[in-house]
């Protein structure tokens, strides 16, 4: 009987073996003709998006205003001008606006590979006012992306536009759209040494251009306060009074400018906090350069730094949470990142050279800065964790980033000798990848732009 | 898990492991004939045993075929709802479908040579009967002969080559979204699955579920959702993909990857 036992119990075990070696040649069968195939797609083609922007159809009555060519080439503008986007030749589209007001015949508008089409109505309403209903088409998925439908006054009819440019973007990249938006500026006219500096305002797009200062002292570093009722800006007009160098207030709605408090010393570098309550700046005490924080409601300064070191450029994190500002207290000039009430400074940029004006992301995910190295300077982005460090743009001086909402372009100044000897200096903008820059236009030279936040509707 | 099934019989197996059983070798099949008489019952099992021995010797085709069944299903299932919709020409259904027999037969294949008179009987008698069922045996086989079996280095070889092809056609067509990102998220790929005829034409394409969700979720991620989905739609058909081997490329998943970090 044992040995019965025994004999059952071995080829038990070589059953087992038979199996298990089954189980072996798995990875084999994984090759087998039933599996799907596995491909990977690594990288892609880079290249704009061919889109369509067909002009809009419009009631007989508002014909004459043109807004049904205005608003579509604006959005055509904007889009193109992002660098993202390629607009279709109009001479080819297949149909025309009035037969667009159904859904499109796609394969028409495949032909000429258009990826996505934008469509367009505009009827009027009652007291002078224009109501503009858009779509976006998705040409090889044949369907509608989304559509929206604005009303307002016929004169704002860019900002219309503007808004519409900012919902196609945001569906298209996925990314927020920056086109609603305002930047405050420096202009500069007149000979090198009697420069005359004053602080402009525009849309994003060059358009209603207004000079907010009049020229008769130096006005730097403007900055918009997250409800973009204010601006803040570093200026020299009390010089003539005995003030010195002081950090004012413009406000945009009454036109008032306010000084931001008289100190000892000279007070500069000044940025909102993100909730817009608090100012932070540099103050020159005694031979040395702090950074303070400024209540606007009491006006109240606190201390945040401390020793002879220079530290400046202060910005906040977008949860308010973190300043980023540079400092010489290692020797060569850094970056250096601290909590809220200063306490906790932790050196973040390593690299040679000196680097400067850093600016915290609206998204949080990286810090903007100017880099003077080898005798050129650089704007160049990094992690808050002072990783994976990059320059994005280059020359004579460039410097001054500024993000726009979103984080994911910015605008900054570049000035060039020209033969003349004389100095071009100009608005550009980039986007974080370090393609796509393109001159922002202004009348006269540009310097120390200010993205401001989106537009309050 | 062989290890532990192993380890566990080692131990619960005390005969076995006083003759130092250095797996199923001569050793054991020797013993077995010194024993011969012991009984009708052991010699059943000694039968089996050798049946066993004889499919491990022939193991690699029966093996790889019945485990491939259930996948198959899946397979043939989805693709049938494909092939039905273009109807492919009715040479092209000819090679998938000999290869799904080719399956039924390897299965039944082993038993026939092991089952030894018992089985070999039953199929005569089947063929004295009724011829027909007979006939398909002897296609199948003639087909399968056809086609020797590959060896893995081959079957690479050939899932190599088609799949460059596939790489260029779809990267030919796959540009990246707009984004004016370096995309710092943990993971932007995009899966998908398709579904092509033998004529080379994608006729289905499904996105992964964990991409749709990501996608529905995400509006930075949905552009790149979209732009898989164009390169597959732009591209419509693939050519040059050799006939004759349909069967690795009528279901291709495809990771895309936009951007190589």
């Amino acid at each position: 009987m044992d040995k019965i036992k025994r004999h059952f119990l071995k080829y038990t075990f070589l059953i087992y073996i038979f199996f298990s070696s089954i189980l072996l040649l798995q990875p084999n069968i994984a090759l087998s003709q039933d599996e799907p195939l596995q491909i990977d797609i690594m990288g892609g083609n880079i290249q704009a998006m061919p889109i369509a922007i067909s002009y809009f159809s419009i009631e007989k009555d508002l014909k004459e205003l043109k807004l049904q060519n205005n608003i579509p080439n604006l959005i055509a503008n904007n889009l193109v001008n992002s660098g993202l986007f390629k607009l279709l030749n109009r001479d080819a589209y297949m149909q025309n606006p009035e037969q667009l007001n159904s859904s499109p015949k796609f394969r028409d508008w495949r032909i000429i590979d258009a990826q996505a089409l934008i469509t367009g109505k505009i009827s009027k309403k009652s007291g002078n006012k224009i109501n503009v209903s858009v779509e976006l088409w998705d040409i090889y998925g044949e369907k509608r992306m989304f559509g929206i439908s604005l009303s307002s006054k016929i004169k704002s009819w860019r900002r219309i536009s503007h808004i519409i440019s900012d919902k196609i973007y945001e569906r298209l990249t996925g990314e927020e759209g920056y086109f609603d938006t305002r930047i405050v500026y420096v202009s500069e006219s007149g000979a090198q040494k009697d420069r005359i500096k004053r602080l402009a305002i525009m849309d994003q797009d060059g358009a209603n251009h207004q000079y907010l200062t009049d020229g008769n002292s130096l006005v730097l570093t403007p900055r918009f306060s997250p409800t973009q009722q204010q601006i803040t800006f570093f200026s020299y007009r009390g010089v003539n009074r005995g003030i010195k160098p002081s950090v004012y207030l413009y406000n945009l709605l009454t036109g008032k400018i306010e000084i931001l408090g008289e100190f000892p010393g000279m007070s500069f570098s000044p940025r909102f906090s993100p909730d817009g309550l608090d100012l932070i700046m540099s103050l020159s005490q005694n031979g040395s350069i702090n950074i303070h924080v400024m209540n606007l409601k009491n006006r109240k300064t606190k201390q945040l730094t401390k020793g002879m070191a220079i530290d400046t450029s202060p910005s906040f994190s977008p949860d308010g949470k973190k300043i980023v500002f540079n400092s010489d207290r290692s020797g060569g000039q850094h970056l250096y990142i601290m909590d809220k009430n200063g306490k906790n400074p932790i050196r973040i940029s390593f690299g040679r050279g000196s680097y400067a004006t850093p600016v915290w992301s609206p998204r949080g995910d990286y810090i903007a800065f100017t880099k003077f190295t080898r005798g050129r300077f650089f704007i160049g982005l990094m992690h808050p964790d002072g990783s994976a460090e990059r320059l994005i743009a280059e020359g004579y001086l460039t410097e001054g980033p500024t993000w726009a909402p979103g984080g994911r372009v910015l605008s900054f100044f570049r000035q060039t000798p020209q033969k003349d000897g004389s100095m071009k200096t100009r608005l550009f903008i980039i986007d974080i990848t370090g393609n796509r820059e393109k001159e922002l236009i202004t009348p006269e030279d540009a310097s120390d732009p200010a993205w401001s936040p989106k537009n309050i509707n | 898990m062989h290890v532990i099934i192993f380890i566990f019989i080692s131990i619960t197996l005390p005969e076995i492991k006083t003759k130092e059983i250095d797996y199923i070798s001569v050793e054991i099949i020797n013993e077995e004939i010194k024993e011969e008489k012991i009984s009708q019952k052991t010699t059943e099992i000694k039968k089996k045993v050798k049946e066993v021995k004889k499919v491990e010797i022939k193991a690699p085709p029966p093996k790889q075929k019945p485990l491939n069944i259930p996948i198959r299903k899946e397979n043939i299932e989805v693709a049938k709802k494909e092939n039905i919709k273009p109807k492919p020409p009715q040479k092209k259904p000819k090679i998938i479908m000999p290869k799904e027999k080719k399956v039924e037969k390897t299965i039944k294949k082993p038993e026939k040579q092991k089952n030894d008179d018992f089985f070999d009987n039953m199929l005569k008698n089947l063929a004295e009967n009724d011829p027909n069922p007979i006939k398909p045996v002897k296609k199948i086989e003639s087909k399968v002969n056809t086609k020797p079996q590959r060896t893995r280095e081959e079957i690479k070889n050939i899932t190599k080559s088609i799949g460059d092809k596939i790489y260029k056609q779809i990267y030919e067509n796959y540009t990246l979204p707009p984004a004016p990102d370096l995309k710092v998220l943990n993971d932007i790929s995009v899966n998908l699955r398709i579904y092509v005829g033998p004529d080379g034409i994608i006729n289905k394409t499904i996105i992964d579920k964990i991409s749709l969700k990501k996608a529905q979720d995400d509006p930075t991620y949905l552009p790149y959702v979209e732009a898989a989905q164009r390169a597959i739609i732009k591209l419509r058909k693939f050519t040059k993909l050799p006939q004759d081997e349909y069967n690795y490329w009528k279901i291709i998943d495809i990771r895309f990857t936009p951007y190589k970090t």
